[in-house]
């Protein structure tokens, strides 16, 4: 009788530690997969932050470039507006002016761009 | 007998199990710190800016260039300028009559060039191809800027324009 109840006991005392393992595992995942989950939460702000700000970056970049191509037609158009040619006949000296300041406007535009770009770092 | 082995019994499961619900030998609490940390990019040196020099146009046609006369001062002390003078009188008294932009420049090009008559042409039509093509050239430029001026602001670290992160993860 005795040496049954020590074998109930040991089975018992057995499993019940055995339990206590699984427990302790269960409960040492569940930890880790909540914090997975808080750290991908913050993850997950941290992308949407970053597709916030690039979004707001391509659309000021857009937003220049368009100004760029607007500014670039804008030039082009006085070559359609006015007959160069016949303008160069009669008026040489206006032109001759006209084609020298716009060249150096030109110039000037070109280093005053690449002037603000060179210093962007500083 | 039996009653000694039922307390020995109840005993050794309270021992056994007491174990867990004393939480003696419970598990280590796993502190999981995440936060976001700063990917710093290192930005380039930028290329320095482009020195221009613009060129010169001549613009020639055989149109007569205006010689008017020299500015006179009238009586009651203002100048006028005559509408008829001797060529003498005139603001270029060298330009012989009927002077137009294309003997100016022959004879400009022959100062600059010992005498000889040497310069490189082109149509108003090149010209206006020429000034096309920089403005291309001109919004090429700038765009591509643009491009970089993008990538710089969401690859900078701070403030507003900075959105280069990643996640740290202590254990």
């Amino acid at each position: 009788m005795q040496q049954f109840f020590i074998a109930i006991i040991l089975v018992l005392g057995l499993s019940t530690w055995w339990l206590y393992g699984q427990n302790q595992t269960f409960k040492a995942n569940q930890i880790k997969l909540e914090a997975a989950v808080e750290e991908q939460k913050q993850a997950m702000e941290i992308m949407k932050e970053q597709y916030e700000k690039q979004g707001k970056a391509l659309m000021n970049m857009s937003r220049e470039n368009a100004q760029i191509e607007e500014e670039k037609a804008k030039y082009l158009a006085i070559f359609s507006r006015h007959n160069l040619d016949a303008l160069a006949i009669k008026k040489p000296g206006l032109m001759e002016l006209r084609f020298n300041k716009a060249s150096e406007a030109v110039m000037e535009g070109l280093e005053d761009d690449t002037e603000k770009l060179s210093t962007l770092n500083q | 007998m039996i009653q000694k082995n039922l307390v020995l019994l109840i005993s050794s499961i309270f021992l056994f199990t007491g174990c867990s619900t004393l939480g003696l030998l419970g598990p280590k609490k796993i502190e999981t710190i995440s936060k976001p940390v700063q990917i710093d990019i290192m930005q380039p040196d930028l290329p320095r800016p482009v020195e221009l020099t613009a060129p010169k146009w001549y613009v020639v046609s055989e149109a007569r260039i205006a010689n008017p006369c020299k500015k006179v001062v009238q009586e009651d002390g203002t100048e006028k300028r005559p509408k008829v003078c001797d060529i003498s009188e005139k603001e270029n008294p060298d330009w012989p009559e009927g002077y137009t932009y294309l003997d100016r420049f022959l004879d400009e090009m022959k100062k600059q060039n010992n005498g000889e008559v040497v310069f490189v042409a082109s149509t108003v039509g090149d010209y206006k191809v020429m000034a096309e093509d920089m403005q291309e050239l001109k919004r090429y430029l700038k765009q591509l800027g643009e491009v970089v001026v993008y990538y710089r602001n969401v690859t900078m670290p701070n403030g507003d324009k900075g959105a280069g992160v990643a996640i740290k993860k202590n254990d």
